[in-house]
């Protein structure tokens, strides 16, 4: 630490082969595809931007209400529409490469096959700087939660994607499982260069009116502050487990001092979720929290805090 | 489908309440000082409001239609009916008191020819966008169809009726005008009508049967939809309503929206 006040902190992020200019990502499915926030958020300023998640073929989606109101939170059964890995290539990618920031594709799958098969056709696609494996959706029949809940099926996926691409390889990790530790530890050990935690906690909300679920599938993702308390333990679990992998810490930050919480808890990065929804520029509100509390105390360089959680 | 045109203009700020005035037992009036807004809005338009500038609870913003814009002072009006905890937090804000406020969203009403007669056909506080429309847009005629629940909830009835040339009320309980639903009121309405084009906001099933009407018609009718709202700028996909035809699809209420052409809707998938 610095005797004086400190101008600027240094925010440069490494998270194993990814080299990040500050430690703030948005979150994937909670930014689109970035140009929805166009005049209201300074991507220039993110470490990076995970975009909505992706499939091989075009996803409709489940049908509405797909979200709705909880205490300190929402739930969100989206059920990964989107427009297909293809569209997103020539249709969405080139306004984000304009934003000059590092771009981190979250890919889903039904089969391991459907995976391997984004991770190539995205590997070596101008502006994509990594890819995140999606394990963790709970809002699909097919694929996501299904792998991320059993370490086997986890190392299955993980390890053909790595197989596949040369990028930095995200894996994004569910809290509904019994040990995250364990698919970390799985994860890790075929190839996972780096782990975002959490996805959402799977959750239901009645009407009491209608007797129906507010969702139209029943359950959905739960997010917001109210998970932010689980998802720190799971970070610190983690960071404890695997003092060597880098974490993007995530769950319900909405200010810079929920960033920093997680930073202390072991996160190296943080990721911005349902913030952007409540505040559209979220992403840069975050950073200059962590900026400000760096200066106040005298922080020189935000990595410091990683991990620096007394017990 | 063309994005809003008005887009660049979208500004999150600071909006101040100017004036609360409750015009029934559950519905406020609300005018809020947001100069940026107020110069943008056209009609059909919403902002996205935070129901406090702190705390997480509740968390979401909440989505008003723009009731009337105010190029002068600086001003919009939000007409809010209290029906859950962010909104009996609204009608509790006092003067002075400042919101996030992120607009205008949205794509508006579309612009329609001097010449046409237009029917406004609204439904309780539906009846915001339509009076901001009728108090901002020139025709030769104007035709306004209102109903609510009682008379109580008939707010701003007179206000509308200023700017109509003709207004028909309707409310469930028979308390003032046609006793039953508003679009009683259509086929007679329409029928006398040389090249009408309906403007709709209401209730779900209030709009579906307009718009079947309007179909069955032939006249040109745009509905402007309420839904949950996430983010409001077209990212969460929370927020959508069937599309029409095939391959099925969705379209996102906050961007695509609110205002669609009725057949854009795919009214039998809705729910």
């Amino acid at each position: 630490m610095s005797e004086g006040p400190v101008l600027l902190p240094d925010l440069r992020t490494v998270l194993g082969p990814l080299e990040l200019r500050s430690p703030v990502i948005t979150a994937s499915g909670t930014c689109g595809y970035g140009s929805e926030y166009e005049g209201l958020l300074d991507f220039s300023r993110l470490g990076a931007v995970t975009v909505k998640g992706l499939t091989l073929q075009p996803r409709l989606g489940n049908p509405p209400p797909r979200i709705c109101e909880t205490p300190a939170g929402m739930l969100n059964s989206i059920g990964l529409e989107n427009p297909g890995v293809e569209a997103f290539i020539a249709e969405k990618l080139p306004w984000l490469i304009d934003q000059d920031v590092p771009v981190i594709a979250n890919i889903n799958g039904g089969t391991v096959e459907e995976y391997v098969r984004l991770a190539e056709r995205l590997t070596g696609c101008p502006g994509i700087a990594a890819l995140e494996v999606n394990i963790s959706c709970p809002n699909v029949d097919h694929g996501g939660l299904e792998f991320g809940k059993d370490p086997r099926q986890t190392a299955q996926v993980v390890g053909a994607v790595r197989s596949a691409t040369t990028l930095p390889l995200l894996v994004k990790l569910s809290p509904n499982v019994t040990s995250i530790v364990e698919i970390a530890q799985a994860a890790v050990d075929v190839g996972a260069d780096i782990l975002s935690l959490i996805n959402t906690l799977v959750g239901m909300s009645i009407d009491i009116f209608s007797h129906r679920p507010r969702l139209a599938r029943g359950i959905g993702g739960l997010s917001g502050p109210a998970i932010k308390p689980v998802a720190v333990r799971m970070v610190w679990e983690v960071h404890r487990a695997l003092p060597e992998v880098p974490l993007i810490g995530m769950g319900g930050i909405m200010t810079g001092a929920d960033a920093v919480e997680f930073m202390l808890a072991g996160a190296s990065a943080v990721g911005v979720g349902t913030a952007s929804f409540v505040n559209p520029s979220a992403g840069n509100d975050v950073l200059d929290g962590i900026i400000e509390y760096a200066r106040h105390r005298g922080i020189e360089r935000v990595a410091e805090l990683v991990g620096s959680v007394i017990l | 489908m063309p994005d809003d045109a008005s887009r660049p203009s979208i500004r999150d700020v600071r909006a101040e309440l100017q004036v609360s005035k409750w015009l029934s037992p559950i519905h406020v009036l609300l005018t809020f000082r947001a100069p940026t807004i107020a110069a943008h809005a056209q009609p059909g338009q919403f902002v996205h409001l935070r129901v406090s500038a702190f705390g997480n609870s509740p968390l979401l913003r909440r989505p008003f239609s723009i009731a009337g814009a105010n190029l002068a002072d600086g001003t919009i009006r939000l007409l809010v009916r209290t029906v859950g905890r962010g909104t009996f937090m609204l009608g509790e804000l006092f003067p002075g008191g400042e919101l996030p406020a992120l607009g205008p969203l949205g794509r508006p009403f579309p612009e329609i020819e001097k010449g046409r007669e237009v029917v406004l056909v609204a439904g309780g506080v539906g009846v915001a966008p339509l009076l901001f429309y009728a108090a901002t847009r020139d025709h030769d005629t104007k035709v306004a169809l209102y109903g609510a629940e009682a008379e109580l909830a008939l707010v701003l009835a007179d206000e509308l009726a200023e700017h109509c040339d003709r207004t028909q009320l309707a409310t469930d309980d028979g308390s003032v005008g046609h006793h039953g639903f508003v679009t009683d009121l259509l086929p007679e309405t329409l029928g006398g009508l040389r090249d009408p084009v309906v403007l709709a906001c209401g209730p779900r099933p209030m709009m579906a049967k307009t718009a079947a009407e309007c179909r069955t018609r032939g006249v040109p009718c745009y509905v402007s939809f309420e839904a949950w709202l996430g983010c409001g700028v077209g990212a969460c996909l929370g927020c959508v309503i069937p599309a029409a035809g095939e391959p099925r699809a969705y379209v996102r209420v906050c961007r695509d929206g609110p205002v669609f052409d009725a057949d854009e809707v795919g009214w039998d998938l809705l729910r």
